[in-house]
């Protein structure tokens, strides 16, 4: 056993696709908490989170989801009436459960965005089609360095004095004159990176691409029992009609295939944890071996 | 520093300000002791013709009206109305021929007199309400208020009878279409109950104290049927109390240096009895009015229930306004003799006073939420040591923005949206008819939401005032019928009852009809006349599937 990102490039983007395809199909509030609770489970377990971090999010989940009943009306559950229309708890509810799926899904791909490095983006796409694996890594490259040369341009306009950081509207005007920089240190960036990727001959031939990963016997059965769980849940979904109702009255689905759609995805969605946790077992007790 | 100290010089002039208009008036205020005074001649003048030597024996007796002791309860003081109570049913079933009103002064006597559990009292609202046009209506609905439980009648059918009734110029009548004051004084004092619950209420109140001011006379008083009199001034000085209105600070009541209580005290005789006309001799119903407006004006000074909602308070008015009270009230006094001060401080004002208790009053509670989160969050920035101005002028506009808003957006409980019943419009043009359908979706939809012949609401006559469009007849019918409506703005309706445009298919959503015809503008714009037939109709092509 390995860890997940220990695993061929394949095998860990199918894996990535089908967690987040499942609940953002099917919208259903058992789906959103399973996959907010295994990629959380899984953010934390790599040690990505900081504990400001999950403020963020959480006060992400809670706008997010109060947003929905201001504008979404439908729902026989009258809470209040704003004006000439009704505040419902249906809506409250689809908001909350939308927003956790949305959440899970960010939590997903920060992590992806962390296991598949550029060069096992290049593997994977780089036969298919390399001009897509290139746009791929200089894409998921830019991520990280706008926010490094944020950070410079701020700390260098602390230093300038053009904006001290104890109160409120310095603060925004700092942050926005900083994004505004931003804007053009990007736009420009852009230019000079093209201009430098030119003047050292990319795009003149066929480019290729060399990667050493291979496909093993573990990638295959890992594989097999991510796309078996994935069929298990969107197959069951599909074909039994397993679909949870918001509106206009909140009715969930019959409880036998759904606990099967639940199960098969609880599974799906807790793998990586489940294998985090299993190496570190595996260590530790190989280490108490020594 | 600086800043405190410009705080503390808008503070100063703030309260100067408010001090300055206060006494802007000059009219001469009679101070509560005087009010008491004028209280206790009348009982000492009533007690002394009687032949009684305290207010306790002449209860007793039973030969009190039912207005003294309505007034005699409320004062508050100790006294004792159970053997009142008795007399009052047994005077009550010796009596031959019985008026609605008797009927109805009689029910609420009984209740004043601490019997309101007699289920006599809602047999006779049931029987009464209605019998005697207005003054029926008006009685009946102070029967409710305290507590009557009519069964063909609630505070809320009554209201809208009352409101009904209200003549164009704002105020009521017993017939014709001229108002009269005292008529017109008598419904406010039944609605003051209701005027901070009820929207309604609250205008036709609103209204009716514009033609009261109106119809004041230069020294303060009101006159009914062309003659200037004591009866009118009381009654508009206890509707005014009911509403919490000191009628003495009151601009819209305050003539030249009169008010009503001018108007009502230079019908004082100099025994203490109340003459009808001015120089007059006693009058009975003079006197007796004259007495319980002046026990509900010092109920209003003292914050109290209107003088006709029985309070649980055994309190007794402050100061004291049985007779042989004032050598005590005076002796304990004497540290604070103006008692009218603290009717100088606060100013009620109708709107004011009772916004806060009823329809709306959340928002002055979520304001105060916000306005002390923002203090907490300003103290925690002061605690921790960023006091950098810009961050308190910042927390202060958002705290600002967001009172704003919600002053702004109106939000109402289920239950007081969707009201159960139309409203009743006393500006009414006519009516139109209401239908809204779905029937293109029977037989296509099975959701449960659809109902099973395609209609939602079958055909209802709705009443129309100068202006209405198609949207407010629709939203008139959501509230008074529980239909869901979901409106983007005054133009477009998206969905009714929980049915969406576009649920099924691209071409689908809810279109209306107005005599037949599709409008060409949008239902918030078209203005419908009497007579018009609207029909609000889901179509799954366009509105081509539905002419």
């Amino acid at each position: 056993m390995k860890r997940l990102e220990d695993y061929n490039p394949t095998t860990i983007f199918l894996y990535f696709l089908a967690v987040t395809v499942v609940p953002t199909v099917f919208v259903d509030p058992a789906l959103a908490a399973l996959s907010l609770s295994g990629a959380a489970a899984y953010y934390i377990l790599r040690g990505q989170g900081r504990l400001r971090d999950f403020y963020v999010y959480g006060g992400l989940l809670l706008a997010m989801a109060l947003i929905n009943p201001l504008f979404r009306h439908n729902g026989v559950t009258v809470l209040f009436v704003m004006g000439n229309n009704p505040i419902t708890l249906e809506a409250t509810i689809y908001g909350f459960v939308a927003s956790s799926m949305i959440l899970s899904v960010i939590l997903w791909f920060s992590t992806f965005s962390r296991i598949m490095t550029s060069e096992k983006l290049l593997y994977l796409f780089g036969r298919v089609s390399p001009k897509l694996a290139l746009i791929l890594s200089m894409a998921l490259r830019y991520i990280p360095l706008f926010s490094t040369q944020a950070k410079r341009v701020g700390d260098a306009q602390k230093v300038l004095g053009l904006y001290k950081e104890d109160n409120i509207i310095d603060d925004i005007r700092g942050g926005a004159r900083v994004f505004g920089v931003m804007v053009s240190w990007a736009l420009e960036n852009g230019i000079i990176t093209a201009d430098s990727m030119a003047a050292r001959g990319y795009g003149i031939g066929r480019r290729s691409s060399f990667a050493i990963y291979k496909f093993t016997r573990a990638d295959a059965a890992l594989l097999l029992m991510i796309l078996t769980l994935f069929g298990a849940a969107a197959g069951v979904s599909v074909l039994l009609g397993v679909s949870f109702t918001f509106y206009p009255a909140i009715k969930p689905p019959p409880s036998l295939p759904a606990a099967a759609v639940y199960s098969a995805y609880a599974l799906l969605s807790f793998l990586p944890a489940a294998l985090e946790v299993w190496e570190c077992v595996k260590w530790k007790y190989l280490l108490s071996k020594i | 520093m600086k800043n405190t100290k410009i705080i503390l010089r808008a503070a100063i002039a703030a309260v100067l300000c408010a001090v300055a208009l206060a006494h802007g008036a000059q009219a001469k205020v009679y101070t509560a002791d005087e009010i008491a005074d004028a209280i206790r001649g009348i009982l000492a003048y009533e007690l002394s013709q009687n032949g009684y030597d305290s207010v306790q024996s002449w209860l007793d007796s039973g030969t009190v009206s039912e207005w003294y002791a309505i007034g005699l309860r409320q004062s508050g003081e100790k006294l004792d109305f159970s053997k009142y109570g008795e007399a009052l049913k047994e005077i009550y079933q010796m009596s031959g021929a019985r008026s609605p009103a008797l009927s109805q002064k009689y029910a609420l006597a009984l209740i004043f007199a601490g019997r309101g559990e007699d289920e006599e009292i809602s047999r006779i609202a049931g029987e009464t309400i209605g019998a005697q046009g207005i003054i029926s209506y008006i009685f009946g609905l102070h029967l409710i208020t305290n507590g009557a439980q009519p069964e063909n009648h609630n505070a809320e059918s009554v209201i809208s009878e009352i409101l009904a009734l209200q003549l164009a110029d704002g105020g009521w009548a017993l017939s014709g279409a001229a108002s009269d004051v005292d008529i017109t004084a008598m419904a406010i004092q039944a609605l003051a109950p209701y005027y901070g619950q009820n929207i309604d209420v609250k205008a036709a109140v609103d209204r009716a104290l514009g033609l009261l001011s109106e119809r004041q006379l230069e020294d303060g008083g009101f006159a009914s049927l062309g003659s200037p009199n004591a009866e009118s001034a009381a009654q508009v000085i206890v509707a005014l109390s009911s509403l919490g209105v000191d009628i003495q600070q009151d601009e819209r009541f305050v003539k030249g240096t009169n008010t009503a209580i001018d108007g009502l005290l230079k019908y004082r005789r100099h025994d203490g009895s109340f003459a009808h006309a001015e120089g007059g001799e006693y009058n009975q119903s003079a006197t007796s009015q004259a007495y319980y407006s002046l026990v509900a004006y010092l109920r209003c000074l003292g914050g109290r229930t209107p003088l006709y909602v029985l309070d649980d308070e055994d309190a007794p008015l402050s100061p004291g306004v049985l007779p042989g009270q004032e050598e005590a009230e005076k002796g304990a006094d004497t540290t604070n003799p103006d008692t009218a001060d603290i009717s100088d401080t606060d100013l009620p004002d109708a709107s004011d006073e009772h916004g806060a208790s009823g329809k709306g009053g959340y928002k002055i509670w979520v304001i105060l939420g916000i306005v002390s989160a923002a203090a907490i969050v300003i103290s925690l920035f002061w605690l921790t040591g960023r006091r950098n101005p810009k961050n308190f002028i910042f927390i202060i506009a958002l705290a600002t923005a967001a009172c704003v808003i919600v002053s702004f957006v109106e939000i109402r409980a289920p239950e007081e949206y969707y009201t159960g019943a139309p409203k009743t419009k006393e500006n009414a043009i006519g009516s139109v008819a209401l239908i809204i359908r779905c029937d293109v979706l029977v037989g296509v939809a099975t959701d449960e939401h659809i109902p099973a012949d395609g209609v939602i609401l079958p055909e209802t006559e709705f009443l129309i005032s100068e202006g209405d469009t198609v949207y407010d007849v629709l939203i008139e019918a959501a509230r008074a019928y529980g239909i869901h409506t979901d409106t983007r703005g005054t133009n477009y309706i998206a969905g009714i009852a929980n049915i969406y445009e576009l649920d099924y298919g691209d071409l689908s959503g809810w279109t209306y009809l107005v005599n037949g015809e599709s409008p060409s503008v949008g239902c918030g714009e078209y203005v419908l006349k009497s007579g018009d037939k609207i029909e609000w109709v889901y179509t799954l092509a366009l509105g081509d599937d539905i002419r």
